[in-house]
């Protein structure tokens, strides 16, 4: 396959940056709009439900701490990968990369040990509103991290193969999108009570 | 070698990194202060304190993780386009939501009144009509 076909007429860079990345960021900027929605209307509810605050101390703290370092450690194992990627050190990107993928499996266990403890409380998302927002707003940062893990994986094996390494950095800034979002559900949902 | 398969350090613009250990660290120090500050005390200036504490990891997430430090100023336009777009969305609801708690008086028709039919509003700010009310007590 000649470059000439490999390049095309398509564009091969979009706002001073290769068109992969500016796409991710596109992705990202509408995810805003998504997240910050959602989270608006739960800010403005609980300003005029102080009453909330008692639900809030329902949640797990500690559940959520440990899901908060989780996430961190993930970012930090994805942005390594994503440097071993710049050196073409395949080995290492693998490593770190399934990391990332294994944290988001820790994620998830926890958030379900979480879920099955407030479901066994009665806690549902039609039992109170708090707790249709907090199902709404923990379930949705849920499937992204499983849509993250997917995407990881995928990029993954054809790092492997030494093919396409540049989408390290595309999955990782999705990554590092979904472990933003949880940094400002966790003081939402499990700090301010 | 197509553009797909080329090495990413050929990528325009790349920058090296910043020390993404040290970064990490702050980050876990940081989610540790916000627990402890979780578990001190709940007022207002803890909880300010704590959301404070959450845009800074989110800096240093963006900023360093993402690299938003070193890219062009096009990626900051887009995403003050989704914050403003987020904005209008705000600016549009948060009357509804901050409106006064005033139950909503609902004006019900009375008939077989002077001018053939009124519009009243139950005294207590019900919503329900007040002769309605007066049979469910039968």
């Amino acid at each position: 396959m000649s470059n000439e076909h490999d390049l095309g007429p398509i564009p091969r860079e979009m706002g001073g940056m290769p068109l992969g990345r500016s796409a991710m960021w596109w992705v990202i900027a509408s995810e805003v709009v998504i997240f910050g929605g959602l989270v608006a209307c739960f800010l403005l509810y609980k300003w005029r439900h102080p009453e909330w605050s008692e639900m809030a101390a329902m949640t797990s703290s500690t559940l959520g701490a440990v899901n908060t370092t989780i996430l961190l450690t993930s970012s930090f194992f994805v942005v390594m990968a994503h440097d071993y990627a710049t050196r073409g050190d395949r080995k290492n990107v693998a490593l770190f990369m399934g990391l990332t993928i294994l944290c988001g499996f820790g994620f998830l266990t926890v958030k379900s040990i979480e879920y099955a403890t407030e479901i066994s409380h009665g806690f549902t998302m039609s039992s109170h509103l708090f707790w249709s927002f907090y199902f709404c707003l923990t379930g949705l940062h849920g499937l992204h991290v499983i849509a993250g893990m997917i995407a990881l994986a995928w990029v993954t094996f054809a790092a492997e193969r030494g093919q396409q390494m540049h989408r390290i950095e595309l999955a990782g800034l999705y990554w590092h999108f979904v472990d933003l979002v949880w940094i400002f559900l966790f003081p939402l949902l499990y700090i301010a009570k | 070698m197509s553009d797909t398969e080329r090495p990413i350090k050929k990528v325009p613009n790349y920058h090296g990194h910043p020390p993404y250990f040290y970064i990490f660290v702050t980050l876990i120090g940081l989610m540790i202060a916000t627990i402890i500050l979780g578990f001190w005390e709940h007022n207002t200036y803890v909880i300010y304190a704590v959301y404070a504490i959450a845009v800074f990891k989110a800096y240093l997430v963006m900023f360093k993780f993402m690299h938003l430090s070193w890219e062009p100023k096009m990626v900051f336009i887009w995403i003050a386009g989704a914050v403003f777009s987020l904005g209008i969305f705000i600016a549009g609801t948060a009357v509804d939501f901050l409106s006064p708690r005033e139950p909503i008086k609902i004006l019900w028709m009375q008939p077989n009144t002077p001018s053939g039919s009124e519009l009243i509003s139950h005294p207590k700010g019900w919503d329900v009509p007040p002769s309605k009310e007066k049979k469910a007590d039968h």
